[in-house]
Protein backbone atom coordinates (compact mmCIF):
# COMPACT_ATOMS: atom_id res chain seq x y z
CA UNK A 1 0.00 0.00 0.00
CA UNK A 2 1.60 3.45 -1.65
CA UNK A 3 1.08 6.00 1.14
CA UNK A 4 3.55 8.85 2.75
CA UNK A 5 4.29 9.84 6.08
CA UNK A 6 7.12 12.37 5.41
CA UNK A 7 7.28 14.82 7.93
CA UNK A 8 4.61 12.08 10.34
CA UNK A 9 5.94 10.55 13.56
CA UNK A 10 5.21 7.36 14.90
CA UNK A 11 4.91 6.06 18.13
CA UNK A 12 4.85 2.48 18.74
CA UNK A 13 4.70 0.46 22.24
CA UNK A 14 5.81 -3.11 22.45
CA UNK A 15 8.11 -1.98 19.47
CA UNK A 16 11.04 -4.74 19.76
CA UNK A 17 9.24 -7.53 18.45
CA UNK A 18 6.02 -9.39 17.06
CA UNK A 19 3.62 -7.17 15.40
CA UNK A 20 5.32 -3.83 16.62
CA UNK A 21 8.45 -4.08 15.03
CA UNK A 22 7.08 -5.43 11.55
CA UNK A 23 4.61 -2.32 11.61
CA UNK A 24 7.90 0.03 12.42
CA UNK A 25 9.46 -1.34 9.89
CA UNK A 26 6.62 -0.53 7.62
CA UNK A 27 6.22 2.78 8.92
CA UNK A 28 9.69 3.85 8.39
CA UNK A 29 9.62 2.32 4.83
CA UNK A 30 6.95 5.09 4.74
CA UNK A 31 9.15 7.97 5.39
CA UNK A 32 7.73 8.29 9.35
CA UNK A 33 10.13 8.80 12.15
CA UNK A 34 9.24 6.13 14.81
CA UNK A 35 9.80 6.01 18.52
CA UNK A 36 9.74 1.72 19.26
CA UNK A 37 8.64 1.69 23.26
CA UNK A 38 9.99 -1.77 24.91
CA UNK A 39 10.23 -3.04 28.35
CA UNK A 40 12.79 -5.31 26.86
CA UNK A 41 15.46 -3.58 26.21
CA UNK A 42 18.60 -5.70 23.99
CA UNK A 43 15.54 -6.18 22.03
CA UNK A 44 14.57 -2.89 21.39
CA UNK A 45 18.09 -1.97 20.62
CA UNK A 46 18.36 -4.78 18.17
CA UNK A 47 14.85 -3.72 16.32
CA UNK A 48 16.05 -0.39 16.53
CA UNK A 49 19.44 -1.18 14.81
CA UNK A 50 17.83 -3.49 12.32
CA UNK A 51 15.07 -0.75 10.86
CA UNK A 52 17.76 2.14 10.95
CA UNK A 53 19.83 -0.23 8.76
CA UNK A 54 16.76 -1.60 6.72
CA UNK A 55 15.53 2.26 5.90
CA UNK A 56 18.29 4.73 7.47
CA UNK A 57 15.61 6.21 8.91
CA UNK A 58 15.85 8.97 12.31
CA UNK A 59 14.36 5.79 14.58
CA UNK A 60 14.50 6.03 18.63
CA UNK A 61 14.08 3.85 21.10
CA UNK A 62 12.65 4.26 24.65
CA UNK A 63 12.89 2.08 27.06
CA UNK A 64 9.61 1.76 29.09
CA UNK A 65 7.22 -0.13 31.49
CA UNK A 66 3.96 0.67 30.32
CA UNK A 67 2.64 -0.36 33.57
CA UNK A 68 4.56 1.89 35.76
CA UNK A 69 2.22 5.40 35.45
CA UNK A 70 5.94 7.43 36.45
CA UNK A 71 8.10 5.62 33.28
CA UNK A 72 5.09 6.39 30.43
CA UNK A 73 5.18 10.20 31.31
CA UNK A 74 8.49 10.29 31.10
CA UNK A 75 8.49 8.41 28.23
CA UNK A 76 5.91 10.81 26.53
CA UNK A 77 7.67 13.63 27.46
CA UNK A 78 10.74 12.32 25.62
CA UNK A 79 8.50 11.58 22.84
CA UNK A 80 7.19 14.58 21.97
CA UNK A 81 10.98 15.63 22.65
CA UNK A 82 12.23 14.05 19.93
CA UNK A 83 9.75 14.79 17.63
CA UNK A 84 7.59 17.69 16.30
CA UNK A 85 4.52 15.05 16.01
CA UNK A 86 3.01 11.43 16.48
CA UNK A 87 0.46 10.92 13.65
CA UNK A 88 0.19 7.14 14.55
CA UNK A 89 -0.18 5.93 18.22
CA UNK A 90 0.42 1.84 17.82
CA UNK A 91 -1.00 1.44 21.63
CA UNK A 92 0.23 -2.68 21.44
CA UNK A 93 2.56 -3.63 24.05
CA UNK A 94 0.66 -6.85 26.01
CA UNK A 95 1.59 -9.64 27.46
CA UNK A 96 0.05 -13.17 27.15
CA UNK A 97 0.55 -16.51 29.44
CA UNK A 98 -0.10 -20.08 27.51
CA UNK A 99 -3.14 -21.82 28.14
CA UNK A 100 -2.87 -21.96 31.91
CA UNK A 101 -5.39 -21.76 34.99
CA UNK A 102 -9.21 -20.92 34.78
CA UNK A 103 -10.53 -17.98 36.18
CA UNK A 104 -10.85 -19.55 39.63
CA UNK A 105 -7.33 -20.95 40.20
CA UNK A 106 -5.64 -17.52 39.00
CA UNK A 107 -3.60 -16.15 41.55
CA UNK A 108 -4.14 -11.94 42.48
CA UNK A 109 -0.65 -11.31 41.05
CA UNK A 110 -1.26 -13.26 37.82
CA UNK A 111 -4.00 -11.25 37.21
CA UNK A 112 -2.79 -7.76 38.41
CA UNK A 113 0.41 -8.75 36.24
CA UNK A 114 -1.66 -8.94 32.90
CA UNK A 115 -3.98 -6.43 33.65
CA UNK A 116 -1.59 -3.92 34.58
CA UNK A 117 0.64 -4.10 30.94
CA UNK A 118 -2.53 -4.97 28.96
CA UNK A 119 -5.29 -2.97 30.07
CA UNK A 120 -3.81 -0.04 32.17
CA UNK A 121 -0.55 0.10 30.31
CA UNK A 122 -2.83 0.80 27.15
CA UNK A 123 -4.78 3.22 29.01
CA UNK A 124 -1.73 5.04 30.07
CA UNK A 125 -0.41 5.39 26.94
CA UNK A 126 -3.53 6.59 25.36
CA UNK A 127 -4.06 9.27 28.41
CA UNK A 128 -0.38 10.48 28.26
CA UNK A 129 -0.03 10.73 24.37
CA UNK A 130 -3.17 11.16 23.01
CA UNK A 131 -4.39 14.79 24.38
CA UNK A 132 -1.37 16.29 22.26
CA UNK A 133 -2.01 14.05 19.36
CA UNK A 134 -5.43 15.68 19.33
CA UNK A 135 -3.85 19.37 19.49
CA UNK A 136 -1.80 18.75 16.20
CA UNK A 137 -2.76 20.50 12.87
CA UNK A 138 -2.98 17.81 10.13
CA UNK A 139 -5.65 17.41 8.22
CA UNK A 140 -8.45 16.28 7.79
CA UNK A 141 -7.40 14.15 10.71
CA UNK A 142 -4.83 14.99 13.48
CA UNK A 143 -3.72 11.55 14.03
CA UNK A 144 -4.56 8.32 14.22
CA UNK A 145 -4.61 5.76 17.29
CA UNK A 146 -4.58 2.09 17.01
CA UNK A 147 -5.14 -0.28 19.88
CA UNK A 148 -4.00 -4.36 19.68
CA UNK A 149 -7.09 -6.41 21.50
CA UNK A 150 -7.42 -10.17 20.38
CA UNK A 151 -10.43 -12.77 19.08
CA UNK A 152 -10.35 -13.16 23.26
CA UNK A 153 -11.12 -10.05 23.89
CA UNK A 154 -14.79 -10.70 21.46
CA UNK A 155 -15.01 -14.34 22.48
CA UNK A 156 -13.68 -15.21 25.94
CA UNK A 157 -11.68 -18.00 26.43
CA UNK A 158 -11.87 -19.98 29.76
CA UNK A 159 -8.43 -20.95 29.51
CA UNK A 160 -6.97 -17.32 29.11
CA UNK A 161 -9.36 -15.66 31.50
CA UNK A 162 -7.26 -12.26 32.79
CA UNK A 163 -5.99 -12.04 29.02
CA UNK A 164 -9.42 -12.14 27.72
CA UNK A 165 -10.68 -9.51 30.44
CA UNK A 166 -8.02 -7.75 29.67
CA UNK A 167 -8.63 -7.48 25.69
CA UNK A 168 -12.43 -7.38 25.93
CA UNK A 169 -11.53 -3.79 28.00
CA UNK A 170 -8.87 -2.98 25.45
CA UNK A 171 -11.58 -3.33 22.60
CA UNK A 172 -14.06 -0.97 24.93
CA UNK A 173 -11.72 1.82 25.82
CA UNK A 174 -10.87 1.65 22.51
CA UNK A 175 -14.84 3.00 21.98
CA UNK A 176 -14.64 5.04 24.76
CA UNK A 177 -11.09 7.20 23.18
CA UNK A 178 -12.98 7.47 19.88
CA UNK A 179 -15.66 9.38 21.65
CA UNK A 180 -13.19 11.80 23.63
CA UNK A 181 -10.88 12.22 20.97
CA UNK A 182 -13.64 12.80 17.68
CA UNK A 183 -13.54 14.57 14.93
CA UNK A 184 -9.78 15.03 15.62
CA UNK A 185 -7.97 11.28 15.86
CA UNK A 186 -9.47 8.26 14.53
CA UNK A 187 -9.27 5.24 17.51
CA UNK A 188 -9.49 1.63 16.73
CA UNK A 189 -8.34 -1.59 17.60
CA UNK A 190 -7.62 -4.85 15.73
CA UNK A 191 -8.09 -8.36 16.99
CA UNK A 192 -5.84 -10.71 15.68
CA UNK A 193 -6.16 -14.59 15.89
CA UNK A 194 -3.38 -17.25 16.10
CA UNK A 195 -0.28 -15.73 14.78
CA UNK A 196 3.21 -17.03 14.80
CA UNK A 197 4.82 -14.30 17.12
CA UNK A 198 7.24 -14.61 19.60
CA UNK A 199 4.42 -14.48 22.22
CA UNK A 200 4.09 -18.17 20.97
CA UNK A 201 7.48 -18.70 20.45
CA UNK A 202 7.52 -18.10 17.22
CA UNK A 203 6.86 -21.90 16.99
CA UNK A 204 3.96 -23.08 14.66
CA UNK A 205 3.39 -25.99 16.47
CA UNK A 206 2.80 -24.54 19.92
CA UNK A 207 -0.38 -22.64 18.29
CA UNK A 208 -1.57 -25.48 16.26
CA UNK A 209 -1.80 -27.49 19.71
CA UNK A 210 -3.59 -24.78 21.12
CA UNK A 211 -5.63 -24.34 18.44
CA UNK A 212 -6.51 -28.15 18.71
CA UNK A 213 -6.97 -28.02 22.46
CA UNK A 214 -9.39 -25.27 22.34
CA UNK A 215 -11.29 -26.60 19.64
CA UNK A 216 -10.79 -24.20 17.10
CA UNK A 217 -11.07 -24.00 13.68
CA UNK A 218 -10.04 -21.48 11.01
CA UNK A 219 -12.31 -20.77 7.76
CA UNK A 220 -9.27 -20.05 5.82
CA UNK A 221 -7.31 -22.73 7.05
CA UNK A 222 -3.89 -21.08 7.49
CA UNK A 223 -2.57 -20.03 10.88
CA UNK A 224 -1.86 -16.61 10.47
CA UNK A 225 1.62 -14.78 10.04
CA UNK A 226 2.62 -11.13 11.43
CA UNK A 227 2.18 -9.48 8.06
CA UNK A 228 -1.82 -10.48 8.35
CA UNK A 229 -1.83 -7.90 10.63
CA UNK A 230 0.97 -5.72 9.41
CA UNK A 231 -1.54 -5.31 6.36
CA UNK A 232 -4.74 -4.16 8.13
CA UNK A 233 -2.64 -1.58 10.31
CA UNK A 234 -1.49 0.03 7.17
CA UNK A 235 -4.72 0.47 6.46
CA UNK A 236 -5.94 1.49 9.53
CA UNK A 237 -2.58 3.97 9.46
CA UNK A 238 -3.71 5.21 5.96
CA UNK A 239 -6.07 7.73 4.88
CA UNK A 240 -7.99 5.42 3.12
CA UNK A 241 -9.84 4.66 6.81
CA UNK A 242 -9.98 8.10 7.64
CA UNK A 243 -13.72 7.53 8.20
CA UNK A 244 -13.71 4.69 11.09
CA UNK A 245 -13.42 4.96 14.28
CA UNK A 246 -14.38 3.10 17.36
CA UNK A 247 -13.98 -0.30 14.81
CA UNK A 248 -12.56 -3.61 16.20
CA UNK A 249 -11.31 -5.24 12.93
CA UNK A 250 -10.93 -9.07 13.41
CA UNK A 251 -7.76 -10.13 11.48
CA UNK A 252 -8.49 -14.13 12.03
CA UNK A 253 -8.94 -16.12 9.12
CA UNK A 254 -13.14 -15.89 10.17
CA UNK A 255 -12.77 -17.81 13.43
CA UNK A 256 -14.83 -15.71 14.77
CA UNK A 257 -17.03 -14.20 12.47
CA UNK A 258 -17.70 -17.47 10.35
CA UNK A 259 -15.50 -20.27 12.70
CA UNK A 260 -18.61 -21.22 14.89
CA UNK A 261 -19.63 -23.93 14.84
CA UNK A 262 -16.59 -25.46 14.06
CA UNK A 263 -17.98 -28.35 12.57
CA UNK A 264 -19.14 -26.97 9.31
CA UNK A 265 -15.50 -25.89 8.16
CA UNK A 266 -13.66 -28.09 6.23
CA UNK A 267 -10.09 -26.94 7.11
CA UNK A 268 -7.06 -28.23 8.37
CA UNK A 269 -6.25 -25.63 10.70
CA UNK B 1 -4.43 2.52 -2.44
CA UNK B 2 -2.83 3.33 -6.19
CA UNK B 3 -1.09 0.53 -7.23
CA UNK B 4 -2.76 -1.72 -10.35
CA UNK B 5 -3.31 -4.59 -8.45
CA UNK B 6 -6.68 -5.75 -10.19
CA UNK B 7 -4.63 -6.81 -13.30
CA UNK B 8 -5.53 -9.54 -15.02
CA UNK B 9 -8.62 -9.54 -12.68
CA UNK B 10 -12.85 -9.48 -13.20
CA UNK B 11 -14.98 -7.64 -11.52
CA UNK B 12 -18.72 -7.35 -11.32
CA UNK B 13 -20.61 -4.73 -9.47
CA UNK B 14 -24.35 -4.80 -9.11
CA UNK B 15 -26.34 -1.47 -8.42
CA UNK B 16 -23.31 -0.28 -10.38
CA UNK B 17 -24.89 2.58 -12.63
CA UNK B 18 -25.01 5.01 -9.66
CA UNK B 19 -23.59 5.65 -6.04
CA UNK B 20 -21.40 3.17 -4.29
CA UNK B 21 -21.29 0.96 -7.41
CA UNK B 22 -20.76 3.66 -10.13
CA UNK B 23 -17.73 4.68 -7.76
CA UNK B 24 -16.42 0.67 -7.01
CA UNK B 25 -16.46 0.34 -10.77
CA UNK B 26 -14.20 3.56 -11.31
CA UNK B 27 -11.31 2.80 -8.51
CA UNK B 28 -11.13 -1.18 -9.67
CA UNK B 29 -10.97 0.19 -13.52
CA UNK B 30 -8.05 2.29 -12.41
CA UNK B 31 -6.44 -0.18 -10.63
CA UNK B 32 -6.91 -2.16 -13.87
CA UNK B 33 -9.91 -4.56 -13.57
CA UNK B 34 -12.37 -5.40 -16.64
CA UNK B 35 -15.72 -5.07 -15.40
CA UNK B 36 -19.27 -6.17 -15.34
CA UNK B 37 -22.08 -3.53 -14.05
CA UNK B 38 -24.95 -4.59 -13.17
CA UNK B 39 -28.20 -2.82 -12.92
CA UNK B 40 -31.99 -2.42 -13.43
CA UNK B 41 -31.79 1.37 -14.81
CA UNK B 42 -30.40 1.22 -18.54
CA UNK B 43 -29.80 4.50 -18.81
CA UNK B 44 -27.75 5.18 -15.96
CA UNK B 45 -26.19 1.98 -16.97
CA UNK B 46 -25.16 2.96 -20.33
CA UNK B 47 -23.91 6.44 -19.44
CA UNK B 48 -21.19 4.95 -16.19
CA UNK B 49 -20.29 2.57 -18.55
CA UNK B 50 -19.37 5.08 -21.15
CA UNK B 51 -18.07 7.39 -18.18
CA UNK B 52 -15.55 4.98 -16.86
CA UNK B 53 -14.52 3.66 -20.70
CA UNK B 54 -13.28 6.64 -21.10
CA UNK B 55 -11.96 8.09 -18.36
CA UNK B 56 -9.67 4.39 -17.55
CA UNK B 57 -9.17 2.42 -20.95
CA UNK B 58 -10.83 -0.98 -19.79
CA UNK B 59 -13.07 -3.36 -20.81
CA UNK B 60 -16.26 -2.44 -19.35
CA UNK B 61 -19.53 -4.94 -19.87
CA UNK B 62 -23.19 -3.59 -19.11
CA UNK B 63 -25.98 -5.78 -18.03
CA UNK B 64 -28.98 -4.96 -17.50
CA UNK B 65 -30.92 -7.31 -14.87
CA UNK B 66 -33.35 -7.01 -12.28
CA UNK B 67 -31.55 -8.92 -9.05
CA UNK B 68 -35.21 -9.52 -7.68
CA UNK B 69 -35.78 -11.83 -10.47
CA UNK B 70 -33.85 -15.27 -10.20
CA UNK B 71 -33.90 -15.86 -14.09
CA UNK B 72 -32.50 -12.95 -14.96
CA UNK B 73 -29.14 -13.05 -12.07
CA UNK B 74 -28.56 -16.63 -13.70
CA UNK B 75 -28.54 -15.45 -17.22
CA UNK B 76 -26.79 -12.64 -15.68
CA UNK B 77 -23.74 -14.95 -14.54
CA UNK B 78 -23.77 -16.87 -17.32
CA UNK B 79 -23.38 -13.78 -19.53
CA UNK B 80 -20.75 -12.61 -17.17
CA UNK B 81 -18.29 -15.35 -17.11
CA UNK B 82 -18.57 -15.91 -21.07
CA UNK B 83 -17.72 -12.00 -21.19
CA UNK B 84 -14.58 -12.33 -19.09
CA UNK B 85 -12.12 -15.12 -17.90
CA UNK B 86 -12.87 -14.53 -14.18
CA UNK B 87 -14.28 -12.77 -11.56
CA UNK B 88 -12.32 -12.22 -8.71
CA UNK B 89 -14.16 -9.63 -7.08
CA UNK B 90 -18.18 -9.41 -6.44
CA UNK B 91 -19.87 -6.54 -4.97
CA UNK B 92 -23.23 -7.58 -4.31
CA UNK B 93 -24.19 -4.18 -3.82
CA UNK B 94 -27.90 -3.53 -5.39
CA UNK B 95 -30.28 -1.93 -2.87
CA UNK B 96 -33.17 0.25 -2.19
CA UNK B 97 -33.80 3.05 0.85
CA UNK B 98 -36.84 4.33 1.67
CA UNK B 99 -37.67 7.72 3.49
CA UNK B 100 -38.96 7.38 7.07
CA UNK B 101 -41.76 5.73 7.27
CA UNK B 102 -44.22 3.54 9.27
CA UNK B 103 -42.77 1.42 11.99
CA UNK B 104 -42.93 -2.51 11.65
CA UNK B 105 -46.32 -3.10 12.84
CA UNK B 106 -47.71 -0.20 10.44
CA UNK B 107 -45.96 -1.10 7.66
CA UNK B 108 -47.45 -2.53 4.51
CA UNK B 109 -47.00 -6.36 3.20
CA UNK B 110 -46.12 -4.87 -0.08
CA UNK B 111 -43.55 -2.70 1.40
CA UNK B 112 -42.20 -5.40 3.51
CA UNK B 113 -42.18 -7.94 0.41
CA UNK B 114 -40.68 -4.95 -2.03
CA UNK B 115 -37.55 -4.38 0.36
CA UNK B 116 -36.80 -7.60 1.31
CA UNK B 117 -36.84 -8.87 -2.83
CA UNK B 118 -34.06 -6.53 -3.42
CA UNK B 119 -32.23 -5.66 -0.43
CA UNK B 120 -31.68 -9.53 1.01
CA UNK B 121 -32.93 -12.00 -1.76
CA UNK B 122 -31.37 -10.14 -4.35
CA UNK B 123 -28.06 -10.40 -2.39
CA UNK B 124 -28.55 -13.73 -1.87
CA UNK B 125 -29.28 -14.72 -5.18
CA UNK B 126 -26.24 -13.11 -7.04
CA UNK B 127 -23.77 -14.40 -4.15
CA UNK B 128 -25.49 -17.92 -4.95
CA UNK B 129 -25.01 -17.78 -8.39
CA UNK B 130 -21.41 -16.12 -9.31
CA UNK B 131 -20.26 -16.93 -5.71
CA UNK B 132 -20.30 -20.51 -6.42
CA UNK B 133 -18.25 -19.99 -9.81
CA UNK B 134 -16.01 -17.88 -8.52
CA UNK B 135 -15.08 -20.39 -5.89
CA UNK B 136 -13.70 -22.64 -9.04
CA UNK B 137 -11.07 -19.94 -10.02
CA UNK B 138 -7.17 -21.19 -9.54
CA UNK B 139 -5.92 -17.18 -7.85
CA UNK B 140 -3.74 -17.77 -5.21
CA UNK B 141 -3.74 -17.49 -2.47
CA UNK B 142 -7.43 -16.35 -2.67
CA UNK B 143 -9.57 -17.15 -5.36
CA UNK B 144 -11.96 -14.36 -4.90
CA UNK B 145 -13.34 -11.34 -2.94
CA UNK B 146 -17.15 -10.59 -2.10
CA UNK B 147 -18.15 -7.58 -0.81
CA UNK B 148 -21.91 -6.70 0.21
CA UNK B 149 -23.28 -3.76 1.12
CA UNK B 150 -24.95 -3.50 4.36
CA UNK B 151 -25.85 -1.01 6.24
CA UNK B 152 -25.35 0.51 9.81
CA UNK B 153 -29.20 0.20 10.02
CA UNK B 154 -28.56 -3.45 10.09
CA UNK B 155 -26.19 -3.51 12.81
CA UNK B 156 -28.41 -0.81 15.27
CA UNK B 157 -31.84 -1.37 13.83
CA UNK B 158 -34.36 1.95 13.21
CA UNK B 159 -38.17 1.43 13.38
CA UNK B 160 -38.42 4.31 11.03
CA UNK B 161 -36.92 1.94 8.38
CA UNK B 162 -38.09 -1.78 9.83
CA UNK B 163 -37.94 -3.54 6.68
CA UNK B 164 -34.55 -2.13 5.38
CA UNK B 165 -32.76 -2.89 8.95
CA UNK B 166 -33.88 -5.95 8.85
CA UNK B 167 -32.99 -6.58 5.44
CA UNK B 168 -29.96 -5.70 5.99
CA UNK B 169 -29.34 -7.09 9.58
CA UNK B 170 -29.66 -10.21 7.23
CA UNK B 171 -27.07 -9.49 4.86
CA UNK B 172 -24.57 -8.74 7.95
CA UNK B 173 -25.30 -12.48 9.41
CA UNK B 174 -25.43 -13.79 5.38
CA UNK B 175 -21.82 -12.70 4.89
CA UNK B 176 -21.22 -14.74 8.23
CA UNK B 177 -22.92 -18.05 6.36
CA UNK B 178 -21.71 -17.24 2.68
CA UNK B 179 -18.09 -16.81 4.49
CA UNK B 180 -18.71 -20.73 5.82
CA UNK B 181 -19.37 -21.87 2.85
CA UNK B 182 -16.78 -20.46 0.91
CA UNK B 183 -13.62 -21.06 3.07
CA UNK B 184 -11.04 -21.53 2.37
CA UNK B 185 -10.94 -19.94 -1.17
CA UNK B 186 -13.23 -16.75 -1.30
CA UNK B 187 -13.23 -14.51 1.28
CA UNK B 188 -16.44 -12.61 2.00
CA UNK B 189 -16.91 -9.65 4.39
CA UNK B 190 -19.59 -6.75 4.31
CA UNK B 191 -19.30 -2.56 4.61
CA UNK B 192 -22.00 -0.84 6.46
CA UNK B 193 -22.10 2.56 5.48
CA UNK B 194 -23.41 5.43 7.48
CA UNK B 195 -25.03 8.93 6.06
CA UNK B 196 -23.16 9.40 2.46
CA UNK B 197 -24.21 11.75 -0.25
CA UNK B 198 -25.76 9.15 -3.01
CA UNK B 199 -28.66 8.79 -4.94
CA UNK B 200 -30.65 7.54 -2.02
CA UNK B 201 -31.27 10.43 -0.66
CA UNK B 202 -31.22 12.25 -4.22
CA UNK B 203 -27.47 13.43 -3.74
CA UNK B 204 -28.74 15.71 -1.81
CA UNK B 205 -26.91 16.82 1.76
CA UNK B 206 -29.92 19.04 2.90
CA UNK B 207 -31.95 15.94 2.65
CA UNK B 208 -29.71 14.04 4.42
CA UNK B 209 -28.68 16.28 7.30
CA UNK B 210 -32.45 16.31 8.08
CA UNK B 211 -32.90 12.55 8.41
CA UNK B 212 -30.06 12.51 10.74
CA UNK B 213 -31.72 15.13 12.84
CA UNK B 214 -34.76 13.64 13.01
CA UNK B 215 -33.02 10.08 13.95
CA UNK B 216 -31.17 12.49 16.78
CA UNK B 217 -27.87 11.24 15.43
CA UNK B 218 -24.19 12.53 15.96
CA UNK B 219 -21.69 11.62 14.25
CA UNK B 220 -18.15 11.75 15.85
CA UNK B 221 -15.77 12.86 13.02
CA UNK B 222 -18.27 15.24 12.24
CA UNK B 223 -19.10 15.38 8.69
CA UNK B 224 -20.64 13.92 6.65
CA UNK B 225 -19.59 10.61 4.32
CA UNK B 226 -18.90 10.85 0.73
CA UNK B 227 -18.62 7.97 -2.14
CA UNK B 228 -14.96 8.01 -1.73
CA UNK B 229 -15.28 7.15 2.01
CA UNK B 230 -17.24 4.19 1.10
CA UNK B 231 -14.51 3.40 -2.02
CA UNK B 232 -11.67 3.66 0.00
CA UNK B 233 -12.88 0.50 2.28
CA UNK B 234 -13.99 -1.62 -0.79
CA UNK B 235 -10.43 -1.17 -2.41
CA UNK B 236 -9.11 -2.34 1.30
CA UNK B 237 -11.68 -5.56 0.98
CA UNK B 238 -10.42 -6.26 -2.97
CA UNK B 239 -7.06 -6.08 -2.35
CA UNK B 240 -4.51 -8.37 -0.86
CA UNK B 241 -3.94 -6.62 2.09
CA UNK B 242 -7.38 -8.63 3.58
CA UNK B 243 -6.67 -11.52 2.87
CA UNK B 244 -7.09 -13.06 6.37
CA UNK B 245 -10.66 -11.34 7.50
CA UNK B 246 -13.73 -13.21 6.25
CA UNK B 247 -17.01 -12.87 7.56
CA UNK B 248 -16.69 -8.93 9.02
CA UNK B 249 -18.71 -6.40 8.85
CA UNK B 250 -16.84 -3.18 8.93
CA UNK B 251 -18.59 0.61 9.40
CA UNK B 252 -17.91 3.13 7.34
CA UNK B 253 -20.00 5.75 9.39
CA UNK B 254 -17.65 8.25 10.77
CA UNK B 255 -17.97 6.50 14.53
CA UNK B 256 -21.83 7.05 14.19
CA UNK B 257 -22.59 3.12 15.34
CA UNK B 258 -19.54 2.20 17.71
CA UNK B 259 -18.75 5.94 19.01
CA UNK B 260 -21.44 7.94 18.71
CA UNK B 261 -24.31 6.52 21.37
CA UNK B 262 -24.70 8.56 23.77
CA UNK B 263 -25.26 11.11 21.12
CA UNK B 264 -24.74 13.76 24.38
CA UNK B 265 -21.02 13.45 24.55
CA UNK B 266 -20.29 14.36 21.55
CA UNK B 267 -19.07 17.90 20.45
CA UNK B 268 -19.67 17.96 16.68
CA UNK B 269 -22.77 19.93 14.80
CA UNK B 270 -23.61 16.80 12.58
Amino acid sequence: MNFSLEGKGALITGGASGFGKAFALELAKRNAEVILVDNQEEKLEEATQMIKKETSHKIIPIRCDVSNATQVKEMAKQAFNDLDNIYILFNNAGISPHYALNLFRTKEDEYDRIMNVNLKGEWLVAKNICKKMKRQKFEPISGKVICTASIAGVKPNSALPIYSISKAGVIAMTKILAQDLAPNLTVNSVSPGYHVTPIYNNDPDLIKDMIREGGVKTPLNKLGTVEDVVNVLLFLASPSSNFITGHNFLVDGGIVDAGLPARFIKSDI
Amino acid sequence: MEEKFLEGKGTLITGGASGFGRGFGFAYAKRGADLILVDINEEKLEKTTAEIKKDTGRRVIPIKCDVTNSDQVQAMAKQAFSELDNIYILNNNAGIGVPYGPDLLRLKEKDWDGMFDINLRGQWLVSKYVGKRMKKQVFEPIAGKIIHTASIAGMIVDNKIPAYSLCKMGVIGMVKLLAQSLAPKITVNAISPGYHVTGIYNDSEDAMVMTMQDGHLKTPLNRLGTVDDVVQVSLFLASPLSNFITGANIPVDGGIIEAGVPAFYLKTDI
